[in-house]
């Protein structure tokens, strides 16, 4: 057990590690950061202030390791655009963007299980129709369009629900719908896929062979099987809300990181994108490896097995 | 002497009639699928528009005057026939946009999907034959991409590397690599444990030969399946780096600028934003439809339900 999670931690930090270097070099070594950060007209003596200031006189190791200490002490530098240190900002941002996450995992847990489950158990029926639709929905609506049409017919023409801004618990509502279809449709595929491959197992067999209920099949021995593999889906659930909240945020001006980042993209604010990105990066990698500790806790076969 | 003389048994039936080719069977297995010939239909409408749009569309991409600007689709109060699908507020008209949007999502989609896979089969390749070292980067890689939210990661890319359509089919293809590496490395890991692979291998022949000959033709089904998918999904990521201002120029017509456009003005002219989602939900489907029947007919080990 402890060799297990000590392994699955040190693989997360390793790939936390590995996500700082990319976005790192990404910024070192695609052409002057001070050249994209300033003005045309800025003079030579002003670019080599920044230059300094920024430590980029440096030599690469020594920017890498001081980019590294800074993180470690909580400083993600300081945001071009609005002279603020990132690490406030998204700390301001960070609640609103874990809310519209966390609705949206919700509604998809309770919307998409159930129907993955009925769908996997009774292949071929309406409820399974209705299960490939919807999964097939996701992939293909594209959730900025969700938003908008949603923003027409809730906020325009029925003026039910606001459309922007985040005032009252029902402005949750329209970013939380546009946000989960992609990742209901992932998981109701997910679920039915995983409920279509234990009723394949010797075992379900042999209970339908000795006579027992379907139901009591589907409840005592599919069910248990099922719901491990189904952890997955609460990091696959965050992942997907923490990415589309990107276009979301914006559609709908929900101030939380998507909107932070958006923003910061339009005003080509390096620090600020780089920083946001390590802190979602972070936050995905830490959702997973909770995830995967979960795994080891509920199947002894994930922990020993390898 | 007496020599024996084996007369086939001509009238007995048994022998396969004429040899049909597997590529035959699969072809004729795909038609038989009404939805997969829709899809089908529906993509090369597509492409004609991309190739022809010149031709096709009724207006040049840029082409209006502003005494014409704000039409509603034609068949809505004062809606005319010279511009079947409105205008917008530039007088441009949206259907002739749409035609050549179709041109950035075609070519972001299908030079994405291929330089994705021929990255992904060349790295899975080596992952899974070679092993050791190598298996380790590489697996590396294509977790730390995996571990980050897609959307962001794009986001972050192209933020930092600009924006033009060829850095858009660089960065999907890089990034879209590692699920083709995924289903390759697994692939190969599996076939090459197999009896036959032994055996050439022990006949003396040189990996390089074994990968051709024995290992890639194997996963030609699969490959062709999963770029489909990709193919869609990578059409879907574009036009939402378009609609946050990341891939080509904003007077581009493309899918996703066509919706960041129509955003602002979403409550005065709704067809804006109506239309071109429309076109990206139409295209995905019929990707869908064409990928899931590819599935059924090339793979069937992956088919879904029994």
């Amino acid at each position: 057990m402890g060799a297990y999670f000590l392994r699955k931690l040190l693989q997360s930090l390793l790939l936390i590690l590995g996500v700082l270097v990319l976005v790192f070099m990404m910024v070192r070594f695609t052409g002057d950061p001070v050249a994209l950060m300033v003005s045309r007209e800025a003079t030579a003596e002003q670019r080599e202030q920044i230059r300094v200031s920024l430590g980029l006189d440096q030599p690469v190791p020594v920017q890498f390791v001081r980019y590294l200490g800074g993180l470690l002490r909580g400083d993600l530098g300081q945001s071009l655009s609005l002279g603020l240190p990132n690490s406030l900002l998204i700390g301001q941002r960070i609640g609103a963007t874990f809310e519209l996450a966390l609705a949206s995992l919700l509604l998809s847990l309770a919307i998409a299980v159930p129907l993955g489950i009925m769908a996997g158990l009774r292949p071929g029926s309406g409820m399974d129709w209705l299960g490939r639709s919807v999964g097939l929905a996701g992939q293909t609506i594209h959730s900025v369009w969700l938003a908008m049409i949603l923003i027409l017919v809730f906020a325009v023409q029925l003026r039910w629900l606001p459309s922007f801004g985040r005032d009252s618990w029902q402005s949750l509502i329209l970013p939380t719908l546009a946000l989960s279809l992609g990742s209901i449709g992932q998981i109701v595929q997910l679920t039915r896929s995983t409920v279509l491959e234990v009723r394949r197992e010797n075992f379900i067999r042999t209970a339908h062979a000795k006579g027992m209920s379907a139901q009591r099949v589907a409840f005592g021995h599919i069910a248990p099987n099922v719901a491990i593999p189904l952890l997955s889906v609460i990091s696959v659930g965050f992942t997907y809300a923490l990415g589309g909240s990107v276009y979301i945020e914006q559609v709908f001006a929900w101030p939380g990181l998507g909107s932070l980042l958006s923003n910061a993209i339009g005003d080509n604010d390096f620090p600020l994108v780089q920083s946001i990105t390590i802190f979602i990066a972070l936050f995905a990698i830490s959702v997973n490896l909770i995830t995967d500790l979960l795994y080891g806790v509920v199947d002894p076969r994930v922990r020993l097995g390898r | 002497m007496s020599t024996v003389t084996v007369t086939a048994p001509r009238e007995l039936d048994i022998a396969p009639r004429k040899s049909r080719s597997e590529g035959g069977r699969i072809v004729r297995a795909f038609f038989r699928s009404p939805a997969a010939i829709v899809g089908l239909l529906v993509i090369a409408l597509l492409v004609v528009c991309a190739l022809f749009a010149e031709q096709i569309a009724p207006f040049g991409p840029t082409e209006g005057d502003f005494g014409s600007a704000r039409l509603p689709p034609a068949w809505e109060q004062g809606g005319t026939w010279v511009h079947p699908l409105g205008t917008d507020r530039l007088g441009w008209d949206l259907l002739s946009r749409i035609i050549y949007g179709a041109r950035v999502s075609l070519l972001v989609g299908f030079f994405g999907a291929l330089l994705a896979g021929t990255l992904g089969v060349t790295l899975g390749v080596l992952a899974g034959y070679f092993g050791g070292w190598i298996d380790t980067i590489i697996s590396s890689f294509v977790n730390l991409i995996l571990s980050v939210p897609y959307l962001v990661l794009v986001v972050v890319i192209a933020t930092i590397f600009g924006r033009s359509l060829l850095n858009v089919i660089l960065i999907f293809g890089v990034t879209g690599s590692p699920v083709f590496v995924r289903l390759v490395r697994g692939e190969v890991l599996r076939l090459r444990a197999l009896d036959y692979v032994e055996a050439a291998r022990s006949l003396g022949a040189k990996p390089a030969r074994i990968i051709r000959l024995h290992l890639l033709p194997n996963l030609i089904g699969p490959l062709i399946t999963l770029a489909t998918y990709e193919m869609s999904a990578m059409i879907f990521y574009e036009s939402g780096l378009s609609f946050l201002g990341l891939s080509v120029p904003p007077e581009v017509p493309s899918w996703g600028n066509l919706l960041a456009i129509a955003q602002p003005l979403l409550r005065t002219f709704p067809w804006l934003a109506i239309f071109p989602g429309l076109a990206i939900a139409l295209t995905a489907l019929a990707m869908h439809l064409v990928g899931d029947r590819l599935r059924d007919v090339l793979d069937p080990r992956l088919r879904e339900s029994e």
